[in-house]
């Protein structure tokens, strides 16, 4: 399925989510790319205010016009925190998770995903986990 | 829900894990920390709500803990459950007021063979409640 939004879109649903965010806390001004700077030394330090799971589900919502229900995992292994952020998101009026797809790689054995994840270190990460939601949440809409 | 047949199901679930005390297995998993039984905690836990309700579902967990980088398991688990052919999400809590809060998982503490009786229970009531306003 073509994505319906460009990535120039993209980015600015991202940069209105982030000043939201700045309000919100009633923040001193500061860019998403400074943020994330702090974010890559502290990101396991658990006094770190971690809002890249909010950035990423509420610029979803504005794109996809509606908000959704969601759930996010930190992924962690033995050693901590991974960098990766796994995503399931589910339509509230029907419930339908949007995030659930099966897809088979030899026509035999059928493989099921619930969640959409993605590694987030630098800011094109957050743009390219937010096209790879945006993408699968369409096609499962469009299907609904 | 009838506590007996509760219980059944997660003896069921216990020897298919080779489990053989599971109150100290529970026990252990978050006092020693052990990042694998915990997860062996909660694939038995959604195991044992298969075998109550007689259905397979696709299942996403996460084990809570104390901070990021120990990952200290503190006994709560977090469990999504899914119906494999409708994709529908089974562990669906409806905000009266706002359907974006809505909470897509269920959480329960584990930490003694008791918890997994209660958290089987409560997990399988509303994956339950779900099924039938699907069907309604």
């Amino acid at each position: 399925m073509q994505l319906t939004h460009t990535e120039e879109q993209i980015k600015q649903a991202i940069e209105a989510t982030w000043q939201e965010l700045l309000q919100e806390a009633d923040a001193e001004d500061y860019s998403l790319e400074e943020y994330l700077e702090h974010y890559r030394k502290y990101w396991d330090d658990p006094d770190f205010p971690n809002d890249i799971p909010e950035i990423i589900i509420r610029a979803v919502d504005k794109l996809i016009g509606k908000p959704l229900a969601w759930y996010c995992e930190l992924v962690r292994d033995p050693s901590g925190f991974t960098g990766e952020y796994s995503f399931i998101a589910v339509d509230p009026q029907t419930r339908k998770c949007l995030t659930y797809r099966q897809f088979t790689f030899d026509g035999v054995n059928v493989h099921y995903f619930l969640s959409v994840a993605g590694t987030v270190i630098y800011y094109e990460d957050i743009v390219r986990l937010v096209i790879k939601l945006l993408d699968q949440i369409q096609s499962a809409l469009a299907d609904a | 829900m009838d506590r007996e047949k509760v219980l059944q199901a997660l003896r069921e679930a216990q020897a298919e894990y080779n489990i053989e005390d599971l109150d100290r297995f529970i026990k252990q998993a978050w006092e020693e920390v052990d990042i694998i039984d915990a997860q062996i905690v909660a694939e038995l836990t959604e195991r044992a709500v298969e075998i109550l309700l007689d259905q397979d579902f696709l299942w996403a967990h996460i084990i809570e803990s104390e901070d990021c980088e120990e990952w200290i398991p503190d006994g709560w688990y977090s469990f999504v459950a899914v119906h494999p052919e409708t994709g529908q999400c089974l562990t669906f809590l409806k905000d009266p007021v706002y359907s974006w809060e809505s909470r897509i998982s269920f959480s329960a503490r584990i930490k003694s063979a008791d918890d997994a009786v209660d958290a089987v229970m409560s997990l399988a009531e509303l994956i339950e409640q779900n099924l039938k306003s699907r069907a309604e």
